[in-house]
């Protein structure tokens, strides 16, 4: 464990420089601009060399065309301007250390026409003002898009591709999962937007430099026997000289720029860049700011090859603690350096947000990259691996309150030390939402149960929003499939028909009226694994589209395994293969099972299935008593509340839900794992889903993650208690669970409460569990949360938890506002929830 | 159905028209259409738009550079109300025009099914942010390649914003 040079660990004396200040302001004033320079190189280059007439595109034709890209694109290297609100443009001073960026814009957002990036097509001319996050875009550009890019994908989209796959082999199964899946209620599989969520090796190019993957690429092609290897070694060489090509360009252009420049402050900085992208990411790094750089530059290539949703950068406290404790021993920085460099390279991790259609944003709206940074925890053999970068990123963190990157903490109850956990709470309760906190031990445990090695398992990063996997060899597309845990609900309730898609049709299997608990159990099991066959069938069928016609060789170079193999990942390259679901509505559907249990199928019960099911379908109307009755913690078990029979019946949905996953093994040789962590889909499918058997209404979200359902868990330690002794061997996919505290007076005592809290959770000696996997926090009162609903412009920067990964509030879509306002809240003094009324959502509000 | 040949000697006499005043003429010809989209809807909603979509071809060059070397077979369908059958209309695009055709097409690239012309009107206003929740209120259903929707939801966006439909 390397030593802790620091006295006070919040490093007090690091401020925001004026530099980073002036950033961060035109970050907060800008409105991101869709970015036609991807999608237009992408599109003429394939359609110059023939790709889209290709059933196949190898990995080969891929380098060539992104080496193509990063030779051509914009290197840009201050912007100095951005759109903001009214889609003016506006100017600033921008000083930026790190050059290049994710798009041409300051605040940009990517295209990525192989997707779902046609979704944006009918509202070219509406989107600089639409009411939910605007994106400005030229008329030029929405020519450009609507003759030059579009119309070329229209067949060649993944989507379509997989469909015309499945029409011309006449195979009907998947037709039918198709259509399934555009129903939205049932499951999302999300190969037709991405696969991305994972996290690359970065510390091959920072510590050797992008040649000696050139170099070894070279080496190995010279002495493979099987073409494909071959084409595969050419390929990484191809991509990476891309890479090298594109930094190249920033450095000439920094060069021009300095050479032009009169301030010579200015002229001075950028002909330090203009060194620094000479060398790196081509050469080792030498210093801190050139490890960035490397990361950064790569960043941005593995970008343009992979959508930005959920691509995580790992443990970057991990991989650049040898530059910075080397240039801090050396005296080349300082600390607050150190803290200006990383704010800067936020910034420039921030510098892109997806491009979401109006109806995603109403459904899903809100959402980041989730571009997940990892710090902390235990190193491979087990030991501390805290160390002063570590505290050196929470303080940027704390400082810059950016939404990306999204900031998680691994914390080890044995090995790491009470001063980092209180650190890790006091900037929860600075910032107010991060970072996350994750049990090692318990994550861990769950990663070796499904074979994991334990120095890889002991070496996770945090994928996307809370998904662990082992830092840059695990490609584990841990959000293939979302499922809408109600609907199986549904299914088993209406004998396989849903409501949604009406009861004259039968949807999956017909299980008929259970008598017994038992046998609605047995049936809600047939039905889910239905519903499994259902999704990992689908998400295998994307995935052999996705081996044809989408390889990815920069981030196939970028990893450990495929350079051994001489394979690619989509291929099965990495040392880690799996692919994951992750569960929604599972509190609410755990619930709904406990009232089941108690009030229909226990003897005495006061209701029969038959009136159980009638009084969902009429949305409990005329049945308020029993609605009431069914919400009752007091006379319904409730997950949360430390009850046995409600926390039963949680575990008997992850055990099998964990089991009928894991049994299917994926396109790429690996098996399914299971993570509860809902991001906004639980507001989302909640929407669509009618009454559930808990007193949940029609229309109303869905609880969060793994969290309990809000407002019938009034004790903290208790709902700590209920979700820590789930076991974690069956969560290996990550957990959210979102919790709401109350901010207090005396700071010091919430301090105390708030590690106290985090320490009882993740405790083993409960039940002989791993204690509990992870937990989040909003650190806000509820007048502010309020107050931003009503007039969000007055709260641009408000960050909060959603659940996973980190959200501006006035981002969000209304119904998932209300989910985070109406969140059980905790005063930590008292350990007790407080008590509100519901929100009202926008239509329901009165005048204020 | 137009004649191709009288379809080619319009477009060329309305090619001379600057684009102002060729949007301007479509507009002239959009009145009911625009009643229809701003006050109030009927059954013939989905007529409307065709005739005034496929009128804006011929008048506007400009407005004609969206179909420029698309080929698409669309099938549309509504329920009038009153229970009087679905009525379907179908269009195709190939050589830089579009066809109505008075019979279904079954070789079609996308069919869009809206349970009334209520449902089409919030569809093709896009702006009204509705076309989620019509489709999770099963009120419109898509069959086949859904970026073909996207494209003639970009059409109609283009042609309202030229004959001043917000």
């Amino acid at each position: 464990m390397p030593d802790i040079s620091f006295t006070d660990l919040s490093l007090p004396q690091c401020r925001l420089s004026a530099r980073v200040e002036t950033l961060r302001k035109a970050y907060f004033e800008a409105v991101p601009e869709i970015c036609t320079e991807r999608p237009l190189l992408i599109t003429r280059y394939s359609l110059e060399h023939g790709l889209f007439e290709k059933e196949r595109v190898s990995i080969l034709d891929k380098a060539k065309l992104y080496r193509h890209v990063l030779e051509n694109r914009t290197p840009v290297v201050w912007h100095g301007q951005g759109r903001k609100k009214g889609m003016a443009s506006f100017s600033f001073v921008d000083r930026q250390l790190f050059a290049g960026s994710t798009t041409s814009k300051f605040k940009g957002v990517p295209l990525y026409p192989e997707f779902l990036g046609l979704t944006l097509w009918p509202e070219l001319w509406s989107l600089p003002r639409r009411d939910s996050n605007p994106f400005y875009l030229s008329k030029e550009d929405v020519r450009t898009l609507n003759r030059k890019v579009f119309p070329l994908w229209m067949d060649a989209s993944i989507l379509e591709v997989a469909r015309k796959r499945a029409k011309k082999t006449g195979n009907h199964r998947h037709l039918e999962q198709i259509q399934l899946l555009q129903k939205l209620v049932f499951f999302l599989a999300s190969k037709a937007q991405c696969i991305s969520h994972t996290i690359p090796d970065f510390s091959k190019a920072v510590s050797q430099g992008l040649r000696a993957v050139v170099d070894q690429a070279d080496r190995k092609r010279s002495l493979a026997q099987d073409p494909k290897q071959e084409e595969f070694y050419e390929a990484v060489a191809v991509a990476m000289e891309g890479i090298i090509a594109y930094a190249r360009g920033l450095s000439r252009r920094a060069r021009q720029m300095a050479d032009r420049e009169a301030d010579p402050e200015a002229r001075k900085e950028l002909t330090q860049i203009a060194e620094i992208c000479g060398r790196v990411p081509e050469s080792p790094a030498q210093s801190f700011r050139e490890a960035l750089t490397t990361i950064w530059i790569c960043w941005t290539a593995v970008h343009l090859e992979n959508p930005n949703i959920g691509l995580s950068l790992g443990r970057l406290d991990q991989v650049l603690y040898e530059t910075y404790i080397s240039d801090i021993r050396n005296e080349v920085i300082t600390v607050e350096d150190a803290v200006e460099l990383l704010c800067c390279f936020w910034l420039k991790i921030g510098d892109h947000v997806p491009a979401i259609p109006i109806s995603g944003e109403k459904l899903f709206g809100g959402s980041g990259s989730n571009q997940a940074i990892t710090l902390g925890g235990v190193d491979e053999n087990g030991s501390d691996a805290v160390n002063d970068l570590t505290y050196v990123m929470l303080r940027a963190a704390e400082l810059i309150k950016l939404r990306d990157p999204n900031l998680n903490a691994r914390y080890h109850p044995e090995v790491n030390g009470d001063a980092y956990l209180q650190r890790l709470c006091e900037v929860n309760i600075n910032t107010g939402a991060t970072p996350a906190i994750h049990n090692d031990r318990a994550v861990i445990h769950a990663l070796t149960e499904k074979g994991d090695r334990l120095s890889h398992a002991r070496d996770y990063g945090i994928v996307g929003c809370v998904e662990p996997g082992s830092n840059g060899r695990c490609y584990g597309h841990t959000a293939a499939i979302l499922l809408n845990l109600a609907s199986v609900l549904e299914l088993t309730l209406f004998s396989g028909r849903h409501r949604h898609t009406g009861l004259d049709r039968v949807i999956s299997i017909e299980t008929g009226t259970p008598t017994t608990f038992d046998a609605f159990k047995d049936a809600f099991r047939a039905q889910l694994q239905w519903m499994v066959d259902q999704t990992t069938d689908l998400n295998n069928f994307f995935g052999g589209v996705h081996q044809d016609v989408y390889p990815t060789p920069i981030l196939s170079s970028l990893f450990e395994g495929p350079m051994d193999k001489g394979m690619d990942l989509i291929e099965g390259g990495a040392a880690i293969n799996s692919s994951a679901a992750t569960i929604i509505g599972l509190a609410d559907v755990a619930d709904s099972l406990s009232a089941l249990e108690t009030h229909v199928f226990a003897e005495g019960g006061s209701l029969t299935f038959p009136e159980m099911v009638s009084a969902l379908q009429q949305d409990f109307a005329g049945r308020e008593a029993l609605r009431t009755l069914l919400a009752n913690p007091a006379k319904t078990p409730k997950y949360g509340n430390d009850d046995p029979a409600a926390d039963a019946n949680v575990t008997w949905l992850l055990e099998t839900i964990d089991t009928l996953f894991h049994e299917k093994s994926n396109y790429r040789g690996g098996r399914y794992r299971v993570g509860y962590w809902t991001m906004t889909n639980h507001a989302g499918f909640g929407r669509l889903m009618g009454a559930t058997p808990n007193g949940r209404r029609a229309r109303e979200n869905f609880t969060s993650g793994i969290t309990p359902v809000s407002g019938v868990t009034p004790e903290l330690s208790r709902a700590l208690h209920s979700v820590a002794k789930q076991p974690a061997r069956f969560l290996s996919s990550g957990v959210a669970l979102n919790l709401k505290y109350a901010p207090e007076e005396d700071k010091e005592q919430m301090l105390n409460r708030f590690v106290a809290s985090v320490k009882g959770y993740f405790d083993r000696d409960l039940d002989d569990s791993d204690g509990g996997m992870e937990i989040q926090f909003n650190i806000l009162d509820r007048e502010t949360l309020e107050a931003a609903a009503r007039h969000p412009d007055d709260y641009p920067e408000l960050l909060v938890r959603v659940s996973g990964y980190t959200a501006y509030f006035k981002d969000l879509n209304p119904q998932m506002q209300k989910e985070i306002i109406d969140r059980t809240q905790y005063r930590l003094s008292s350990g007790r929830m407080i008590l509100h009324n519901p929100f009202p959502l926008p239509g329901e509000r009165s005048p204020s | 159905m137009k004649h191709p040949l009288i379809q080619r000697v319009l477009e060329k006499i309305f090619r001379l028209l600057p684009p102002r005043w060729s949007d301007g003429l479509t507009r002239l010809f959009s009145g009911r259409l625009k009643r229809q989209i701003e006050v109030q809807v009927t059954d013939d909603l989905l007529g409307l738009l065709l005739g005034v979509m496929d009128l804006a071809f011929v008048i506007s060059k400009d407005f004609r550079r969206n179909i420029k070397g698309f080929r698409g077979k669309y099938v549309f369908a509504t329920e009038p109300a009153g229970g009087a059958g679905v009525v379907e209309e179908s269009i195709a695009f190939a050589d830089g025009a579009m066809r109505r055709f008075d019979d279904a097409l079954s070789d079609y690239n996308v069919k869009v099914t809206f349970s009334d012309p209520a449902t089409l009107r919030k569809y093709v206003l896009s702006t009204e942010h509705d076309i989620l929740d019509l489709m999770l209120e099963n009120k419109v259903t898509v069959e086949g390649n859904v970026n073909y929707v996207y494209r003639f939801l970009f059409m109609v966006s283009d042609l309202f914003k030229r004959i001043g439909i917000q």
